[in-house]
């Protein structure tokens, strides 16, 4: 099978299953939970290994392909591997979602846009225009937005839910300015085009990148623009805190290296983002510290997360250095297992609980073990201790940074490392509160997380623990993925 | 099965079964012992595979690119400790069955025992001298926690504190060797720094070589750290076995074996490992003459064998080192199971307590005197060959010192390996009560090692070819020029001549040991308390942690208090600070996003 093909049955299964899982839950009422999340739950499987296919044809480097005679993408490894991260996070989320969300109704509509939400990933993986970038952008927004105001009974979700749109609308409306300039300024948006076109006339192109830089930026949650982020993630339901922290703000960075790699390797803007990037781990990190509540505090820690998935691309831009490029992509890949294990791993708590705030979960460790050894696993990862998945690739970032050889490198390395000490300062007290001596009132009655549940916890700390200790297979093709690179495509 | 797959189940096995047998006893605490004892059949079984393939490099990891590749080598070096440790460990597995019977946590011990097994074959085969390092500090953790193993007797617990403490002597030096090689070579592998030895230049040399040794030192229980090694004797036998000649003490001489390359860069680091290894054959030898507990006798007779080992390395007799590294494992085995079933029968260590016991236990009579016979060096035991072929090196190289030192510690060997057989197994007896009989759990092993102790020699044909083919200094020597050379060469004169006299000594031991008991009382005092080496040592230790507990009691209680207030006060303001720019007010998010942008403008167009 050619890679057209491959990749018109990965995204018409998540189409089609969408609109399956839909109808089958308005048909079953009675059961409509089951049916629209094992519909859900089929359809991504076969997206997952229809995809998976799709590997070996990427090997040699990228292909042109046509999707169902309109959609004219560029196929690659980067864009693969950022995909199957996608794919493979929302298989595992919406294996949990199946009990999570059982007090819930509404579930018709929650995995259906769970799938729609994988689909505008697969197209910022793959789309090679800017328009197309800029579509599945504004896909992504609105099927997250309804996800993140899913409890549309509360308000606070609804709030949150507003602050997102608000926020990712502006970013919208600043790309969408920067297409509008650099449309006006090139005739094309096809980012092939652009990278020669830009290297070959003097024509400026700062402010369409300065509007990019924001407007991305925003949907990446780089400080300062960050705020939408702690509300969003702390409110939705956790599941999908899993997903916008595992891969939908990575997607903004993704598509943001994609512009970078094609135009913004010619002016400063490498310098510029590793200068945000500190700025970013710095404020989350400190933000994270004095937190009460479990889910902002892993929110405010993603803020972290995308510093160091920043600095990496920043120097890989900057330098010219392939561990940073590669660290960066690699770090995308091992935060969307150990921040969605984190995030999965609260959910669990929050579930049998009921309640959000740290204070209330002192000793559940002691009656959820596996719950509270795989977030010990998740929290160490995202620490960077060895031998978990967040060492290996916050240890390329930081290679990355002495590889360049600059003050600004070796700066940047040496506060990338303090910061991975300083979220100890909060990574740690978590866990001795899940361990605590003397468990907090209620604690003593809940019993362990549903067995889907459970499992979905496994299969992550499972993914975190072999990435750690042979990230080999993964990490080689991060590297490879960029060397396959040819002129930003 | 390829070499290379069965060099990682070597490794992997018994790491596996260690961390399984704790799990395993939560199902049912009685299997357990069975199936450490089947982990342990299961490796030396895969061990077989490896003897078709040595010299294969193994497969390697790029674990962390740049910094560390890791991977196993399997050359004749380094499947030789291998193979022991997996075969004697098995044995010793087998025998724990018996032994260990009855006893209380059961689950640590035998997984502590796997892990030893397994951190003793990945010290050796590990290509890399951070990969070495980790196994060797693991072993280390292990000595200490089985040497300790009856921790509820205080005796032990400090045996193990002590074997802790004295081997991390040695291993400061083995890091900083490491640590040093990596600064100037920038790797970590083994056989690219051993081939760059030669451009390093003489002080940095001198650290190297030094830092090895005193790993080797602190690890083997050579002279000036030999002293934890009776004290461990607090452990279980199975565990004295184990240390002697399977795991642990083994490690030293194989590091200084694999670094001679290196070694012979700074010569002087070769004498000085010589007389190491031939002052520390004496000491041992002359200590094991004056003690009366059966097992520090032993003890003292290993950190003597081992003397031996390190003087070879640093005669260039590498080969015959391990050759009698291989000979010494079994008959020191041997003699430790042996000892391990007197101690479990009549439950004393003292042997003027024994006696006699040859009626009452004859399997473990005959197979003793037998590794006792192997351990003095008796022609046609695998002993003879390998201390003879040590001897002869020392000879051809002319190094006349550490000849005589050597040939004497051979005589006292001669002799105390007598007296210590007949005390407990002849003569009259001396115990009471009736002593347990001897399970076939615990017999059979000894029985193995005692056929053992009469054919392994045979193996030097295949071995020295192994060595020859992987281009290793060795003699090769087929078993009839074996023979032919060892019963002319001079150094069968010499062992035949020291046999003779610990004969000699041992007839008229009643009539020298009045002189010495009437004449130097001084002798016996300062040679029953280990010559003084322990109580320097403890007032020293007590010296040092009285001044380290003064100074941290400032540095923690003023200095680092003090920073901790400051940095975590520091830390929790700016994260307040900062929780204040967090407003949730969507018109304060909407002009930092405009800030944003127009700082931006400002620093591009500037």
């Amino acid at each position: 099978m050619n890679a057209t093909t491959l990749l018109q049955t990965s995204i018409g299964f998540l189409v089609l299953g969408a609109i399956a899982s839909y109808l089958g839950g308005a048909l079953f009422r009675e059961r409509e939970r089951l049916v629209s999340s094992v519909v859900a739950f089929l359809a991504l499987l076969g997206s997952v290994v229809s995809l998976a296919f799709l590997f070996p044809l990427l090997q040699q480097g990228s292909q042109s392909v046509v999707l169902f005679g309109f959609l004219q993408w560029q196929v690659d490894l980067l864009g693969w591997i950022v995909s199957m991260v996608g794919l493979v996070l929302g298989l595992v989320v919406t294996l949990y979602s199946i009990d999570y969300m059982k007090d819930d109704n509404g579930h018709r509509a929650f995995f259906p846009l769970l799938l729609l939400v994988l689909v505008a990933v697969i197209g910022l993986g793959f789309a090679f225009d800017l328009f197309n970038i800029y579509l599945f952008f504004e896909l992504l927004a609105l099927a997250s937005f309804a996800l993140v105001a899913f409890h549309k009974n509360h308000w606070e979700p609804v709030e949150a839910g507003i602050k997102f749109l608000v926020a990712s609308a502006t970013g919208s409306a600043l790309v969408l300015l920067g297409v509008a300039l650099v449309y006006m300024n090139f005739g094309t948006l096809n980012l092939f085009d652009l990278f020669n076109l830009t290297r070959q006339t003097s024509i400026s192109i700062w402010l369409p990148i300065t509007c990019f830089v924001v407007g991305f930026g925003i949907k990446a949650a780089i400080f300062p623009l960050h705020t939408w982020l702690p509300d969003a993630h702390s409110e939705a339901p956790s599941g999908i805190s899993a997903m916008l922290s595992g891969i939908i703000i990575e997607a903004g960075l993704f598509a943001l290296l994609r512009v970078m790699l094609a135009m913004g390797t010619s002016l400063p803007w490498g310098q510029i983002l590793i200068w945000f990037s500190l700025l970013t781990m710095t404020a989350g990190n400190l933000m994270a510290l004095t937190q009460k509540q479990i889910k902002r505090m892993l929110a405010y820690s993603s803020v972290a997360q995308m510093g160091y998935i920043l600095l990496g691309i920043g120097v890989g831009i900057a330098y010219a250095v392939p561990a940073g490029t590669a660290g960066g992509l690699f770090h995308i890949t091992t935060h969307a297992a150990m921040k969605g294990l984190a995030f999965l791993c609260a959910g669990a708590l929050i579930l049998r609980l009921g309640s959000k705030n740290l204070d209330d979960m002192r000793g559940a460790g002691w009656r959820m073990p596996v719950t509270a050894i795989t977030f010990t696993i998740a929290v160490l990862s995202l620490a960077g201790v060895p031998p978990f998945a967040g060492f290996m690739s916050k240890l390329l970032i930081y290679q990355s940074g002495i590889q360049s050889a600059t003050t600004l490198g070796w700066v940047a390395s040496f506060v990338a490392i303090f910061n991975s000490v300083l979220s100890l300062g909060y990574y740690l007290p978590a866990v001795g509160i899940l361990y605590a001596k003397n468990p907090a009132p209620g604690v003593s009655t809940i019993k362990e997380a549903p067995w889907t549940m459970v499992l979905a916890l496994l299969v992550l700390a499972l993914i975190v623990l072999y990435l750690g200790i042979s990230p080999d297979p993964v990490r080689s093709w991060a590297f490879q993925s960029f060397t396959l690179l040819q002129g930003g495509f | 099965m390829s070499g290379e797959l069965a060099g990682w189940l070597m490794l992997l096995l018994p790491y596996a079964g260690a961390a399984l047998v704790p799990l395993l006893n939560f199902l049912s605490s009685r299997v357990v012992p069975y199936f450490a004892v089947l982990v342990g059949l299961a490796s030396s079984v895969v061990a077989f595979f490896i003897l078709g393939a040595p010299n294969t490099a193994g497969v390697s990891l790029n674990w962390l690119p740049g910094v560390l590749k890791t991977g196993l080598s399997l050359d004749v070096l380094s499947v030789v400790p291998a193979l022991i440790a997996t075969w004697i460990g098995f044995l010793v597995l087998i025998y724990s069955l018996g032994y260990m019977k009855g006893e209380e946590n059961l689950s640590r011990y035998f997984s502590l025992t796997l892990l030893f097994i397994g951190s003793m074959v990945g010290m050796s085969m590990a290509d890399n001298f951070l990969a070495l390092f980790f196994f060797w500090e693991v072993m280390g953790v292990c000595s200490y926690a089985l040497i300790g193993f009856f921790y509820k007797d205080p005796k032990a617990a400090a045996a193990g504190v002590k074997a802790f403490l004295t081997t991390k002597i040695g291993d400061v030096g083995l890091i900083t060797a490491i640590l040093v090689l990596y600064a100037n070579t920038g790797t970590f592998a083994i056989g690219q720094n051993l081939e760059m030895a030669a451009s390093l230049g003489a002080p940095i040399l001198g650290i190297v070589s030094f830092g090895f040794i005193m790993g080797a030192v602190g690890k083997s229980a050579q002279l000036p750290l030999h002293v934890w090694l009776p004290d461990a004797m607090e452990a279980p036998t199975t565990i004295s076995a184990l240390i002697h000649a399977a795991t642990m003490v083994n490690a030293g001489v194989y590091l200084l074996a694999r670094v001679y390359p290196l070694l012979t860069q700074a010569p002087w680091s070769l004498m000085l490992v010589q007389w190491i290894g031939a002052l520390t054959a004496l000491l041992g030898s002359l200590l094991a003459t004056f003690n009366f507990d059966l097992k520090r006798i032993l003890a003292y007779s290993t950190i003597s064998q081992l003397g031996y080992m390190v003087m070879a390395v640093g005669l260039g007799a590498v080969f015959a080192s391990q050759f009698h590294l291989f000979s010494h494992a079994i008959f020191k085995a041997l003699l430790f199971l042996g000892a391990g079933a007197v101690v479990h029968a009549i439950g004393t260590r003292d042997i003027r307590r024994m006696g006699g016991l040859k009626k009452v236990m004859p399997v473990v009579g005959v197979t003793f005197f037998v590794g006792a016979l192997a351990l003095m060096g008796f022609p046609m035991l695998n002993g003879f060959f390998s201390k003879d072929l040590i001897l002869e090196s020392a000879l051809v190289d002319a190094a006349w010192g550490p000849l005589i030192v050597a040939g004497l510690a051979a005589l006292l060997t001669a002799f105390y390996a007598l007296r210590t057989t007949a005390a407990v197994f002849w003569g009259k007896a001396r115990y009471k009560g009736h002593p347990h009989r001897t399970p076939w759990v615990m017999s059979s092993p000894l029985v193995l090692l005692a056929l053992a102790t009469f054919v392994s020699w045979l193996l030097i044909g295949p071995i020295t070819a192994a060595w020859n083919a992987a281009n290793l200094a060795a003699p090769e020597l087929t078993i009839p020029e074996l023979l032919l050379e060892t019963f002319t060469a001079p150094a069968f004169f010499i062992t035949l001549g020291v046999i003779f006299g610990g004969l000699l000594l041992f007839v008229y031991r009643k009539p020298i040991g009045k002189t010495v008991r009437e004449r130097m009382p001084r002798l016996l005092r300062a040679t029953s308390a280990g010559l003084g080496f322990d109580a320097v040592y403890g007032g020293f230790s007590r010296l040092v942690y009285a001044a380290s507990g003064f100074v941290l009691g400032i540095w923690d209680e003023k200095v680092m208090e003090g920073i901790n207030r400051v940095t975590g006060w520091c830390s929790l303001r700016l994260s307040e600070g900062s929780r204040a720019l967090q407003t949730g007010d969507i018109h304060w998010n909407l002009l930092y996003i405009v800030l944003t942008l127009i700082i931006l403008l400002g620093i591009v167009l500037w």
